[in-house]
């Protein structure tokens, strides 16, 4: 029942390989979750830190994703957002002594609202202009988050007491903690495929395709728009409380320009348009930087730009947007010579 | 139903109820009159034909249409109901669907996705009932897939449907860009210069396609056409264009004899 199947004029067998596909995606699902459960106790304390900013970036990464990628919008300014996130976990938490886990949804609310906000003014801006609007929000942040100072903790910041995991379960706070981020990046993946896949995401693509034919299908373009700035906020907000709770400690000078322009390398350097690609930023991000000081202690920077360099050159679409496309494409040359081994496939050699 | 602008040329005996009135619409580019007071009415369930020469205002009339202009002066009604008040993107959820001269496919997506955002306008489902995929949200995007894959085959493309929509030829391409149109169920289907760019063939089975359009989804058609074949063959009624003026409005037949509408076409004899 799959068109996937006879998309070749001649090819008409009836074999049906949409459903073996998505068994074969299922179970690298699982087995990626089983992997990524397992993993921690192979592992070293430290190790297990890293691999869990790691996966805060990648949510961080994904919701940039679901603005640059999906949407066409630009921002050099998600930092700000991640900032947002991050500050609101440590006051809610540092100041009012709320749980940390009860943090999240309230970053999420804020940065939602905080991204929906921005995004208002933004729509009269596209491109390099759109850019320059959000850098702004970049270089402003560290500052403002020092002004706010009864509240921020200032230069000196807020420290957080790390959460322990619950007492029936024997594991020390590192652990805990990776679970707790694996588990809002798996549902940030599912919630990000969901919404992707349905009506809100095939309008935010529309849009960036072609705004006028979008408008012409009765997309209200500026709505959609402000609510993809929203949505992207949402998850970057999530992953900055993340962060500040995993970490322990907010200081306005984590939160700098840098930090925004990581978040678009990772974007790129996975692929923009793609929800996987998401983690190869956010391993791009955590480890390439230090890998650079072990190749290079004088000039770590130039070791990193060759490495983005190297990347962008070999997948200009980024790993996953270069690699599934790939992948895909040799299935389907596949999947024909297959049933023609069967012996079914003789009509199997025109088009494609 | 008020009735106003009846006065227009050609009204037709036993008049059939009218889907889209146009009425003294001017529209102005600095001082350049891009349309001079035009009225017409597009009758329900018939195919309309608007023709004329190269900068008549053909476009100009779809664009007001689409609310991509505003009108300097007059109204545009669709069952009686002013469009005046209404954005680009209201436009097809009041039931009026269109096509580009050029196709203006979403060019990352499949087929079958470009014919499933033509359903938007009649889609409930938002950020948050996508985001947790809630019952009603799988109901609603199943019905979208069955009748964009339904549509899909009435276009002659079921079998493409999972292909990027970019890697199709010029003549499928704008057969998916009617199905997306078709997918939103309009009550007015705008068509520019469908048949643009296809060959001997192609414009047959085009013209075929547009017909069971009319009689077999019961959708009004106002189709703007370069080839003349094409619009007399197909149209019931035909409106001519001329430097921003109605110039001709009747059947085909009757455009055909009209010394005007010759003169527009071929020049004026000295």
């Amino acid at each position: 029942m799959e068109d996937a199947s006879s998309t070749s004029g001649g090819f008409a067998l009836g074999r049906d390989r949409g459903p073996s596909l998505a068994v074969w995606r299922w179970l690298a699902g699982g087995a990626v979750i089983v992997l990524a459960a397992a993993l921690p106790f192979a592992l070293s304390k430290y190790e297990v830190f890293e691999l869990t900013l790691v996966m805060i970036y990648a949510i961080a990464v994904l919701g940039l994703n679901i603005l640059t990628g999906y949407n066409g919008q630009i921002s050099l300014g998600h930092g700000g957002f991640f900032a947002a996130g991050a500050y609101t976990a440590a006051i809610l938490m540092h100041r009012y002594g709320i749980p940390y886990w009860a943090t999240l949804p309230a970053a999420a609310l804020i940065c939602f609202v905080l991204g929906v906000l921005f995004g208002l003014p933004a729509l009269r801006f596209e491109g390099p202009y759109l850019a320059l609007v959000t850098l702004a929000m970049a270089v402003a942040m560290p500052q403002l988050l020092k002004y706010f100072e009864g509240w921020t903790g200032g230069q000196q910041g807020l420290n957080l007491t790390k959460p322990s995991a619950p007492a029936f379960l024997a594991i020390d706070r590192d652990r805990w903690l990776y679970f707790v981020v694996l588990v809002v990046l798996v549902a940030a993946m599912r919630i990000a495929a969901n919404i992707l896949n349905g009506r809100s995401g095939r309008a935010f693509v529309a849009i960036r395709d072609h705004p006028i034919a979008a408008a012409a299908m009765g997309i209200h373009t500026a709505r959609y728009k402000t609510l993809a700035f929203g949505t992207s906020t949402l998850f970057t907000g999530v992953a900055g409380a993340l962060a500040a709770i995993v970490i322990g400690y907010v200081a306005p000078e984590s939160f700098g320009l840098f930090l925004s322009l990581s978040f678009l390398v990772g974007s790129a350097v996975g692929g923009i348009a793609t929800i996987g690609g998401a983690i190869i930023g956010g391993a791009f991000i955590e480890y390439i930087p230090n890998l650079a000081n072990d190749i290079s202690d004088a000039a770590p920077w130039a070791v990193y730009g060759a490495a983005m360099l190297l990347l962008m050159y070999a997948m200009p679409n980024g790993v996953v947007g270069t690699v599934v496309p790939y992948v895909s494409r040799t299935l389907r040359r596949i999947g024909p010579l297959k049933a023609a081994f069967a012996g079914n496939g003789f009509a199997a050699n025109d088009e494609d | 139903m008020p009735r106003r602008g009846d006065g227009s040329a050609g009204a037709a005996v036993g008049a059939r109820p009218r889907l889209l009135q146009i009425e003294n619409l001017t529209v102005r580019f600095g001082g350049i009159v891009a349309l001079q007071d035009v009225s017409f009415a597009v009758e329900r369930d018939r195919i309309t034909g608007l023709i004329g020469p190269n900068g008549a205002g053909k476009t100009t009339l779809f664009n007001c249409l689409s609310r991509l202009y505003q009108p300097e002066r007059g109204d545009i009604r669709l069952n009686g109901r002013s469009l005046a008040r209404s954005s680009p993107a209201d436009i097809a959820a009041l039931g009026i669907g269109r096509t580009f001269q050029a196709p203006a496919l979403f060019a990352s997506m499949s087929v079958l996705d470009n014919v499933k955002i033509g359903a938007h306008a009649r889609g409930q489902s938002g950020l948050l009932t996508d985001a947790v995929t809630l019952p009603f949200w799988r109901r609603e995007e199943r019905d979208f897939e069955a009748d964009a894959r339904a549509t899909l085959s009435f276009v002659g493309l079921a079998d493409v449907a999972a292909r990027p929509a970019t890697s199709l030829s010029l003549g499928a391409r704008k057969r998916v860009e009617l199905a997306r149109a078709l997918a939103a169920k309009p009550l007015l289907l705008l068509l520019d210069e469908p048949a643009g760019g296809l060959n001997h063939d192609e414009v047959a089975d085009l013209g075929n396609l547009i017909r069971s359009i009319r009689d077999e989804l019961h959708i009004t058609v106002l189709l703007v056409e370069h080839h003349m074949g094409l619009v007399m063959g197909l149209s019931d009624q035909v409106v001519v264009l001329n430097f921003g003026r109605v110039i001709a409005d009747g059947p085909p037949a009757e455009i055909r004899e009209n010394a005007a509408v010759a003169e527009a076409y071929l020049g004026t004899r000295h």
